[in-house]
């Protein structure tokens, strides 16, 4: 089953991630985004959550959401309690997002969010300097 | 014959699009960095090699080390060369370095440059460059990033 990414956060954080995304990954079309604006109220963010699910009948749905217990969270766990094919994630990164597009469509969604919370976690460093450089592997070659 | 997958030119070597996107899509398990400045600047290699993918090592050598090493890669050595300007891959190819598809990606603008696709901008030495690179027999592609379609490489020409 395909599965589709849906970006979803308070403000323009979705448009923001996805652009970012963009610069690095291009543009994918399984990647979707739903800003809450100040202008929504909890009914239409579940409107638009719910006209995407629609739209794309034969698609699981991975919400990624920017933060646990803000309304796009609490919207789309709603909606995952009474449909099987939604999975929600918080807080989840840009390089958990771009690994993703690569081998999303071989995974379930529940691995797939699974997938999605690991690399967040493995790319969330406290960058310390000076770094110790690569060890040489290649015993012959270059 | 080293197993030279790929050379991309990237003003910014091993970055975001580098190292998450191109490595993967090339199969890439070396990512050969020629650049006569980062050869010799630690930090700037260390900054690399935390961008790098773990699935690949790195090396950092100067244009001539490249020239004079490159036949005794392994076999096993699925090498993508990442170089700085059309300029560099011209001594590569010149001294040797048996490159068959030059990718364009990043060449930002600067003081007499103009530009020509969203990522590129050129002048005249570097026209001069990618012509003689043509003439050689260098395949050449304007692509940011492989998801994007590739841009049309008559424009480096003029």
């Amino acid at each position: 089953m395909k599965n589709l990414l849906v970006l979803s956060g308070h403000g323009q954080y979705a448009t923001g991630l996805a652009s970012n995304v963009a610069f690095i990954a291009g543009e994918h079309e399984d990647l979707m985004v739903v800003d809450f604006q100040l202008e929504d109220t909890e009914d239409t963010l579940k409107q638009k959550y719910e006209s995407i699910i629609e739209a794309h009948p034969e698609s699981s749905v991975v919400f990624v959401c920017d933060l646990v217990g803000g309304t796009p969270f609490r919207c789309a766990t709603g909606i995952s309690r009474t449909n099987p094919n939604i999975e929600v994630v918080c807080g989840v990164n840009t390089a958990a997002i771009m690994e993703s597009l690569f081998m999303k469509d071989t995974f379930s969604a529940p691995e797939l969010a699974q997938f999605l919370i690991e690399k967040t976690h493995e790319s969330c460093v406290h960058v310390r300097l000076p770094q110790k450089s690569r060890t040489m592997l290649e015993v012959d070659g270059i | 014959m080293p197993n030279i997958l790929l050379t991309r030119i990237d003003n910014r070597l091993i970055h975001g699009q580098v190292a998450t996107q191109w490595s993967k899509v090339v199969g890439a398990n070396l990512l050969l960095v020629a650049n006569d400045a980062v050869a010799d600047d630690e930090f700037r290699q260390s900054l690399m090699d935390m961008a790098a993918p773990s699935f690949a090592q790195t090396r950092y050598f100067t244009i001539e080390k490249t020239i004079k090493i490159i036949n005794r890669a392994s076999e096993s050595q699925l090498i993508f060369l990442i170089c700085e300007t059309p300029q560099d891959v011209l001594r590569l190819v010149k001294g040797g370095v048996p490159i068959k598809k030059v990718n364009i990606g990043n060449m930002h603008m600067a003081e007499g440059k103009h530009q020509i696709s969203k990522a590129v901008c050129i002048d005249d030495a570097d026209i001069q460059a990618f012509k003689e690179l043509k003439e050689l027999g260098v395949e050449l592609e304007i692509r940011r990033v492989p998801s994007e379609p590739a841009d049309d490489i008559n424009k480096l020409f003029k």
